[in-house]
C-alpha cells in the first residue's frame, strides 16, 4: 500500500510509514481535545491526560509480558534516549558490559563515551549458529561483568540474535540483560519475564507503529537496581524537595511528556496486539519474496541471513556505491536506505565500509506489488 | 445518611491511576482527585474512597506495591 501516490516506502526499519488509521485518529483527537499537562495540576483536563498516559503504560506493559506493572514503563523520546538512560543509569565505575558485533551506534557510542568514567566493554562475535553466538558471549564474561546488552535483531541485516538463550546465560551468571528491540518490537513476540530480560528499549515509531518522538524503556519487575537518571527536573511529585524522588516511572521522565505522541504509540501497540499474527506473517512473506528475487540477480550480494530474520534484506551491488543505488531507486519513487545505517560495527564486520549497503525493510502496509516493482527497478540498474 | 469520604494521598501520578484501577478491580469505588491545599508530599493527587473502605483500600494498595505518602484526610 502506498498512501503517497506513486511512492513505494520500503524503509520501515528507519521509521514505519504509513501508520494505522487509528493512530492518526487518536492523535488528532487528543491534540484537538486535550493537551493539558498529564503530570501537573489537578483539574479535570489534566486528570484526563493522566488517564491517557496511564492507559498507554498499561497497554505497553501488557504487550511485553508485565501486565499490571505500569510504573515499570518509562516513556522517552526515542530508542536512543532509552538506551542511553539504561546504560548510563545502570553502569558504574569499574563495571564491564558485553555487546554484540552488530550493534547500532546508539549502543556503541554511549559506551565509548563512558570509557572515561571507568566503564569497559567487550564486543562478542555473532554467528548464524546460536550456540556459537552464546558461547562467544560466555567466553567474555568476567567477574566485573555487570550486563549483556544486545539488539534483538541487527538493524542492517535483520539477523535475530538468540535473546532467550542470552537471557538464560545472564540468569546463570547473575548479570543484567538488556535488549534494544528497535527492529523487533511489534512483530516478534517479546516477554520480559520468560526471556529473563532486565530492561528493554524500543522506539515507538518503527514496528510499534506509533509516531516519531516516542520511545520506551520497559523495566522488569525483577530488576532490583535503580536506573539512575542523567536528566533532572520537574516530575510533578514532591515539588518542595530539591532532590528527585526515586519513584518510577517519573524518576526517569523529567519534564512534560509527549501526551499526543504517547497516545498515538498506545494505539500503535493496540494495533500490533490485535494484528500480531498477521503482521508477522505479512512481513515474513514480503521478506521471503524480496530475498528470493534478489538472489536471482547476479550482480547483487545479499548481506542478510535467509533464516531467523526480522524482515530486513540488505545487499550490495557489485561496483556501485549504495547511495547511488538508493538515489536511482528514489528516482522511481522507491524509498530504501543506503549508507552505513548508524552501525560501524556491522559494516566493519561485513567488509562494506567502502560502499555501504542498500537496505529494504517492508512493513505491514506494503504489498507484493511494491516488492516486485522495487526488484524490477533493481534488475534494470546495470543497464 | 450521607456517605463520608476520605482521600488517600499517593506518591505519584502513576500510582494514583494505578490505585484507582486496583481498587475498582477489587470492587471499591475509587476516583483520583486533586489533593487539598497543604498536602506537600506526593504528586498533588489522591484517591477518594468511602470512609468504610479506607482500611481495606490501604491494605490492598500496600499489598500491590502502590506507594502512599501515609497521609489520609477527610473529604469535606
Amino acid at each position: 500500500m502506498t498512501c503517497r501516490k506513486n511512492m513505494i516506502y520500503l524503509d520501515n526499519a528507519a521509521s514505519s510509514f504509513p501508520k494505522p488509521r487509528s493512530v492518526y485518529e487518536k492523535m488528532n483527537s487528543v491534540m484537538r481535545n486535550n493537551t493539558a499537562n498529564p503530570g501537573r495540576s489537578g483539574h479535570r483536563l489534566s486528570l484526563e491526560a493522566s488517564q491517557i498516559i496511564f492507559d498507554a503504560r498499561s497497554v505497553v506493559a501488557d504487550f511485553f509480558g508485565i501486565s499490571g506493572h505500569e510504573e515499570n514503563i518509562v516513556f522517552t523520546f526515542n530508542a536512543t534516549l532509552a538506551i542511553n538512560t539504561v546504560l548510563r543509569g545502570l553502569l558504574r565505575t569499574g563495571d564491564h558490559i558485553i555487546i554484540s558485533d552488530v550493534e547500532h551506534n546508539s549502543v556503541l557510542r554511549p559506551l565509548v563515551a563512558m570509557k572515561k568514567d571507568g566503564i569497559s566493554f567487550s564486543v562478542a562475535e555473532t554467528f548464524d549458529d546460536d550456540e556459537l553466538t552464546v558461547s562467544s558471549f560466555r567466553k567474555l564474561i568476567r567477574p566485573e561483568t555487570k550486563m549483556i546488552f544486545v539488539c534483538h535483531a541487527s538493524n542492517v541485516s535483520g539477523a535475530v540474535l538468540p535473546v532467550d538463550k542470552l537471557g538464560s546465560l545472564c540468569k546463570e551468571h547473575n548479570i543484567l540483560f538488556g535488549i534494544d528491540a528497535s527492529q523487533t518490537a511489534g512483530h516478534i513476540p517479546i516477554d520480559l519475564l520468560k526471556m529473563n530480560i532486565s530492561v528493554l528499549c524500543a522506539p515507538g515509531h518503527k514496528g510499534l507503529y506509533g509516531p516519531q518522538g516516542t520511545g520506551v524503556i520497559v523495566i522488569s519487575p525483577e530488576l532490583k537496581q535503580n536506573i539512575e537518571p542523567f536528566v533532572f527536573g520537574g516530575t510533578g511529585t514532591d515539588s518542595l524537595l530539591d532532590i528527585q524522588p526515586k519513584i518510577l516511572p517519573e524518576y526517569l521522565e523529567c519534564g512534560t511528556l509527549n501526551t499526543v505522541g504517547i497516545a498515538g504509540l498506545a494505539e500503535g501497540v493496540r494495533f500490533c496486539k490485535n494484528k500480531a499474527i498477521s503482521i508477522n506473517t505479512r512481513i515474513g512473506s514480503l521478506f521471503d519474496l524480496t530475498y528470493s528475487e534478489l538472489e536471482k540477480i547476479p550482480f547483487i550480494s545479499i548481506l542478510s541471513p535467509k533464516n531467523n530474520n526480522a524482515g530486513i534484506v540488505s545487499f550490495s551491488v557489485e561496483g556501485v556505491d549504495s547511495e547511488t543505488v538508493t538515489r536511482y531507486l528514489d528516482s522511481f519513487g522507491i524509498c530504501v536506505r543506503g549508507g552505513f545505517h548508524c552501525s560501524s560495527l556491522f559494516h566493519n564486520k561485513a567488509g562494506t565500509v567502502s560502499f555501504g549497503a542498500v537496505r529494504i525493510s517492508p512493513g505491514f502496509f506494503n504489498t507484493e506489488k511494491d516488492i516486485i516493482l522495487c526488484i524490477n527497478s533493481i534488475k534494470r540498474l546495470k543497464n | 445518611m450521607m456517605k463520608k469520604y476520605k482521600c488517600i494521598v499517593v506518591k505519584s501520578q502513576t500510582y494514583a491511576k494505578k490505585a484507582e484501577k486496583i481498587l475498582t478491580y477489587n470492587g471499591i469505588s475509587a476516583f483520583v482527585l486533586h489533593c487539598k491545599a497543604g498536602s506537600v508530599s506526593g504528586c498533588g493527587r489522591c484517591v477518594k474512597v468511602e470512609e468504610k473502605d479506607v482500611a481495606r483500600s490501604v491494605d490492598i494498595l500496600k499489598a500491590e506495591g502502590v506507594i502512599l505518602t501515609g497521609e489520609i484526610y477527610d473529604l469535606p
